[in-house]
């Protein structure tokens, strides 16, 4: 989202698994062509890094071509732009959200109905 | 948020076409030719949005153009666009001159009309489709054009979903054409009265008036790119290359090991702030792209992968 009167760009994330492979989705798939066109429009504000008035984002060509495809320049580019969270609560910390979703039909399931069918799909998520 | 994509469409549609034709007078009445031109760009949005259901999974891959829907609806809705297109590139009026030759020289119903308008036909779809998957490769709106599956479960919806919008796509074409059917009905054109009738004259027009729009937004493009490549090296004197800051790669030790290993290798949260760029023009693009990420994130990618990514749901 826009901030500050549309000067300053906020992204907030909730993700599973890993940081460097939530990032190489973003590089890789179908997806950086938009993560282009938003984050290539925006710079990082630093105080006199080597000389310059900051740092850019990872060159684009054709507006949507490489950028975030350039893996080093972008995730570093994202690990310098982050803040730390001061407080963010998960209920199930040590589970992804596909298991939670997965733990979720199950519970539905043990509580469902129990003909051959459903036994035989609750057997299978086990 | 939506706004500037509305607008856009507006201007890009309605708005140029519209004005083109003020300064072409004898072309047509330019309001009611306008209200097909709504109605063929929502054929067209479903066309692209319905029944080319299944998006590129890769950036920058070709569409393969021996998928089923492809040749269903595809060719048919290309052939459309290609007569656009010849139109854009040699200007309504001309075409309208080189149909009176062929009459004048081969008359009316001879095979060899059919076979020089059918090989102008063949060419033009080539260029349409060039166009068409450079400018989908461009956008990321281009299709992967799958062979629906009908191994899996969701594959009978997919096929229903592929008839349904051929059933409602090509009745918003043709219906788009009724104004100026209508309009052209008297028209005092021999040629054409002796030939076709008065669709294709129809026909003519509402091409021509679509490829305006097409070209100035080609051009637009064009130029908006050039200021682009050389907005970004002014850029790269003033803001560092972001390779550089690889080199503090050993500052972030504590979050890489929190966010890979630690209490939060599971489920992760990120925050970033970023800087808007201070041309006005950058502002209005980021605004565009985000209400199109928006529109996406609400009605399409509304139950999981956005953007083909699994780990958004």
């Amino acid at each position: 989202m826009l901030i500050d009167g549309g000067k300053r760009l906020m992204f907030v994330t909730n993700y599973s698994g890993a940081w460097d492979s939530y990032l190489n989705e973003f590089s890789e798939l179908a997806s950086v062509i938009g993560v282009n066109l938003i984050w290539t429009n925006t710079y990082i504000a630093t105080d006199e890094f080597e000389g310059k008035d900051g740092v850019r984002f990872p060159n684009t060509e054709l507006y949507t071509g490489r950028g975030a495809r350039a893996t080093l320049p972008f995730k570093a580019y994202v690990r310098r732009s982050q803040l730390e969270t001061l407080a963010w609560y998960s209920a199930y910390p040590d589970l992804s959200v596909v298991n939670v979703i997965e733990n979720a039909k199950l519970r539905d399931a043990v509580f469902g109905p129990t003909d051959v069918v459903a036994l035989d799909l609750l057997l299978k998520r086990l | 948020m939506l706004l500037p994509v509305i607008l856009l469409g507006v201007l890009v549609f309605w708005a140029i076409p519209w004005g083109v034709s003020r300064c072409w007078r004898d072309i047509t009445n330019a309001e009611d030719a306008a209200v097909g031109c709504l109605v063929l760009i929502a054929a067209v949005a479903l066309l692209f949005v319905n029944y080319m259901q299944d998006w590129a999974t890769r950036a920058g891959r070709r569409v393969n153009p021996s998928a089923w829907p492809f040749v269903v609806n595809g060719v048919a809705g290309m052939m459309a666009l290609a007569i656009k297109v010849f139109l854009a590139i040699l200007g309504a009026q001309l075409v309208l001159q080189i149909a009176d030759w062929l009459a004048g020289y081969v008359w009316p119903g001879c095979w060899i009309f059919g076979i020089v308008m059918g090989v102008i036909c063949i060419f033009l779809f080539a260029i349409t489709y060039v166009v068409a998957v450079y400018f989908g490769m461009v956008l990321g709106s281009a299709a992967a054009l799958k062979r629906a599956d009908r191994t899996t479960p969701e594959a009978p919806q997919k096929w229903f979903q592929t008839w349904a919008s051929f059933l409602v796509f090509w009745p918003l074409f043709f219906l788009s054409f009724v104004p100026l059917i209508t309009i052209f009905a008297g028209a005092d054109w021999d040629w054409l009265d002796t030939t076709i009738g008065t669709v294709w004259p129809a026909l003519v027009m509402m091409a021509g008036w679509f490829s305006m729009g097409l070209i100035v937004v080609i051009v637009l493009w064009l130029v908006f790119l050039m200021f682009h490549a050389l907005g970004q090296s002014l850029e790269n004197k003033r803001l560092a290359n972001p390779l550089r800051l690889y080199d503090e790669r050993s500052h972030n030790l504590d979050r890489w090991a929190r966010e890979e290993h630690g209490y939060m290798r599971c489920q992760n949260h990120y925050i970033s702030l970023t800087h808007v760029k201070s041309c006005f023009l950058r502002g209005w693009l980021l605004t565009l792209a985000l209400s199109v990420v928006n529109f996406l994130a609400r009605y399409k990618d509304n139950k999981g992968t956005l953007g083909g990514i699994p780990t958004i749901f």
